[in-house]
């Protein structure tokens, strides 16, 4: 147990590297890459048609005008501190804004793991069950499609058959419940239903020709536990790997299924910032983003530990 | 249709092909109560319900309509909700020739040097909680104008801009308020109109100025329910003092991407698409006739430019402007990209600005060729188009710029190339601002019934536009134009002024009008009296249920 505890430890530490290392890199690619908010926190103050002078005074009070080391140092400053600092465009608290959109990213997010998970794991369990049958055929060509299908494409295939053509699901917004969370789950989902389908299927065919299994089976277990308790926990850990991969990104927010669903989360939030170059935004973006992703493999791997205790005697953690 | 058919045609084969795999292997409207009327397809009016057959209709039906943006932005926005909602309303508005008219305000007038400004307030009028409305509650306002300048998605509050050298204002009596300026200011009731004189009652303002909940005004509707970024409910007020809206509740989702919007509309979900760039126009085109709908298109503020890089060959030759304004055929734009809803552009300013002189539309591509060759010969000439992104995804950009580029690379004796490059507005101005381009389509709106700005902005040597689009335009005589208008006190020289600078526009070519947007919106055959107006205005008092 405190062979656990000091690895979560060390994990933890080997974060405040990393953030650095992601923030200092949002910072510098935001200064680097082309572009200025001033003009446009100028025109959204009443001044269209801005002279140098007003370009100068708006760049002094965003802080545009101190030396780059100096801005970075002074927002990390403020971001230890919990304060992140408000918008260029729209002088919002950011903190307070991220933690609005944050939820809205989040359901949507775990609804499309859920269903990553349920079609995905199942699909590949009933495929490698399957094996070599139609239903075999049918579902690996299910998986090749969506794997194939784009996001933005399938999004709005899927809202002109169910919400314009049958009616049974609205457009956009989150105001149904879970109906709103069905289009969108299904169209951030598919593209991993397709890749966990198919890498379980082929993980618990791996593991199914195990000598392991062999034993198993000779022993006379009936054929639904080896196939659920042991070939299918022992191929986890890469699918595990690919899912926690997966929910780490999308938690960032998506932002093409987050616009074409009208669902005002995080990757609406940082799309706009990034076209109008509010660097303040997008490093609170990337902190928050950043710590959350690392956070989640962290879990995945305390996630390895439980599903595989062999990994705990020669891994790391032990 | 086509687009959606063929799309699932798409889907059927493509699922097809990979199981099978599988197998083997008008004229601008007044947008206040009662001055507004329904409009149809064509932009013609059509009655709401009347009296006995509204009565028939339950009007207490939620009616909704989805925008691409935020109608109420909340508390952090200079007026909290779009003018449009009919929450809240300003001293002074347009007429239908984009003049001053009176909103909060009845009457108004200047002394002789236009430095002191006096506003006659509408009596009898309260706010939506009862409060009011007297020359306290405008002093207030100019109070928390103060305090600015406030950010908006609509129009920035900036006292400075919109009241430059205000030096008071203070009241006379109950119902009269004056405004004491540094200079004299002519048209500075043009400034003031709509936004620039939004009315709130003093108690929603918060300590620094912002709104401290849901904002409070004279208007026929109130603000009952607001999720930022999602949607926002107005309700009808009763104690409204003029002619009060007729359905009683409206929701407004935002649906930022325009399919999404558009199929929202036709599942059913919404009743309406408001605000700007509401339906695209092929969309429009798709459901103008057909009756479960109702399209209906109106005056915009907005101008497509063809913005050219002046300060370098070959367009800081005149004769290359004056030869690709001429070379392009304006109508066949609207007609092929914009499916008609625009009016060809030969001047400056907007159609809609009520100091707009005509300019004659000229289309003469054999004299356009003629220029152009006498200015490059057959020397190869390389020209950067650039298009940002922002507009390329709203108009019909890149088709645009394929047709403009086809027309320039095929002059015959010249060996002229384009090339097109769609980027981010923010690149995008600083390539122009750098001077590494030669082409840009741009829209431009009026941030003010007073043109002046525009006119600096754009025209003037080193004019803020000018300089930052890299348009490298100057002229003396426009400089010393621009000067004196700065300086004049005297409307009927100022609109001499105006009218010559836009002469001299079409003359010169700072850069080539293309064409002037119309508003186009839609709604279902289930509501009626809802009709496009300038730069998406749109009054909602006479909008209602149909059936």
């Amino acid at each position: 147990m405190m062979a656990i505890v000091k690895y979560i430890a060390k994990r933890l530490l080997v974060l405040i590297p990393v953030l650095l290392g992601i923030t200092l890199a949002a910072f510098l690619l935001g200064r680097i890459a082309p572009g200025d908010p001033v003009d446009d926190a100028l025109f959204r103050i009443g001044i269209e048609f801005p002279t140098e002078g007003d370009r100068a005074e708006m760049r002094a009070r965003l802080g545009l005008d101190q030396p780059l080391p100096a801005q970075y140092f002074s927002w990390l400053g403020r971001a230890l501190q919990g304060d992140l600092g408000r918008s260029y465009i729209g002088n919002r608290d950011i903190a307070q804004e991220l933690a609005r959109r944050l939820p809205l990213t989040l359901k949507v997010s775990l609804s499309a793991l859920a269903v990553a998970v349920l079609f995905g794991v199942g699909g590949g369990v009933v495929m490698a069950a399957c094996h070599g049958t139609w239903v075999d055929t049918v579902l690996k060509s299910v998986s090749t499609l969506l794997l194939s299908i784009p996001g933005f494409w399938l999004a709005l295939f899927l809202i002109t058959v169910f919400a314009e053509w049958l009616g049974w699901l609205p457009t956009s917004g989150l105001d149904r419940g879970l109906a709103s969370m069905i289009l969108p789950a299904a169209a951030l989902a598919a593209a991993n239903v397709g890749s966990t389908s198919r890498i379980t299927r082929g993980n618990i065919l791996a593991e199914l020709g195990e000598q392991y299994i062999v034993v198993a089976n000779a022993k006379g277990l009936p054929q639904k536990a080896v196939m659920i308790g042991h070939a299918f926990r022992n191929s986890l850990v890469p699918i595990i790997t690919l899912i926690g991969n997966y929910f780490g990104g999308i938690l960032g927010g998506s932002t093409i299924i987050e616009s074409i669903f009208a669902i005002p989360g995080l990757g609406s939030y940082v799309l706009s910032a990034i076209q109008n170059r509010d660097y303040p935004v997008i490093q609170g973006y990337v902190l928050i983003t950043g710590t959350t992703f690392v956070l989640i493999t962290l879990a995945i791997d305390l996630l390895y530990i439980a599903v595989n205790p062999k990994i705990r005697v020669q891994g790391g953690a032990a | 249709m086509k687009k959606r058919t063929l799309t699932l045609l798409l889907a059927v084969a493509c699922a097809l092909s990979l199981a099978l795999g599988g197998c083997t292997a008008g004229k601008p409207t007044d947008p206040t109560p009662g001055a507004s009327a329904p409009g149809t397809a064509d932009g013609t009016s059509s009655p709401a319900p009347t009296g006995s057959q509204s009565a028939e209709i339950d009007q207490t039906r939620e009616i909704v309509f989805a925008a691409s943006r935020d109608q109420c932005p909340g508390e952090q926005d200079a007026y909290y909700a779009s003018m449009s909602l009919g929450v809240w309303e300003p001293l002074l508005t347009k007429d239908a020739s984009g003049k001053p008219a009176p909103a909060l305000a009845t009457a108004w007038e200047h002394n002789e040097d236009s430095t002191v400004w006096t506003f006659h307030l509408r009596e009898g009028v309260t706010f939506s909680n009862g409060t009011p409305f007297n020359a306290d509650i405008v002093l207030a306002n100019f109070d928390r104008m103060k305090k600015g300048p406030f950010e908006s998605s609509f129009y920035g509050m900036n006292i400075e801009s919109i009241y430059p050298g205000l030096l008071s204002y203070e009241k006379t009596d109950d119902y009269t308020v004056v405004l004491t300026f540094e200079a004299g200011l002519p048209l500075q009731d043009y400034t003031m109109v709509n936004y620039g004189s939004a009315i709130f009652e003093p108690s929603c303002f918060a300590e620094d100025g912002n709104f401290a909940g849901f904002p409070i005004g004279t208007g026929p509707y109130t603000v009952t329910e607001n999720v930022l970024g999602q949607y926002c409910v107005i309700e009808r007020s009763d104690s409204y003092w003029g002619t009060p809206g007729i359905a009683k509740t409206f929701r407004f989702k935002v649906i930022p991407d325009a399919e999404t919007r558009y199929t929202a509309l036709r599942a059913g979900e919404v009743q309406g698409l408001c605000d700007l760039g509401a339906i695209s126009p092929s969309q429009a085109a798709e459901i103008e006739g057909d009756s479960a709908y109702t399209v209906s298109v109106g005056d915009s503020g907005i101008t497509h430019f063809l913005n050219v890089n002046g300060a370098a060959f070959p367009f800081n030759d005149v004769r290359m402007r004056q030869g690709l304004s001429l070379l392009i055929d304006r109508q066949t734009i609207i007609d092929s990209f914009y499916n008609g809803y625009g009016l060809a552009a030969g001047g400056f300013l907007s159609y809609t600005s009520p100091f707009f002189s005509e300019q004659s539309v000229q289309h003469d591509a054999e004299k356009g060729m003629d220029l152009i060759r006498e200015v490059v010969g057959d020397q190869p000439v390389e020209l950067t188009f650039l298009l940002p992104g922002v507009d390329a995804k709203r108009y019909p950009y890149q088709e645009e710029a394929e047709y403009i580029q086809a027309l320039l690379e095929n002059i015959e004796g010249t060996d002229i190339k384009v090339n097109i490059q769609m980027m981010d507005w923010g690149p995008c101005k600083d390539e122009m601002k750098a001077g590494n381009y030669n082409l840009c389509l741009k829209i431009q709106g009026l941030p003010s019934a007073n043109p002046f700005s525009l006119f600096k902005g754009f025209m003037r040597t080193g004019g803020g536009t000018n300089v930052s689009y890299g348009l490298g335009y100057s002229n003396e005589h426009v400089d010393a134009l621009i000067d004196e208008a700065a300086a004049s006190l005297d409307v009927n020289r100022l609109i001499e002024i105006y009218t010559e600078l836009q002469e001299i526009s079409a003359a010169d070519f700072p850069n080539i009008p293309v064409l002037y947007s119309r508003e186009v919106v839609a709604c279902s055959s289930d509501i009626t009296g809802y009709q496009a107006t300038v730069y998406g205005l749109t009054g909602f008092t006479q909008v209602c249920w149909a059936k």
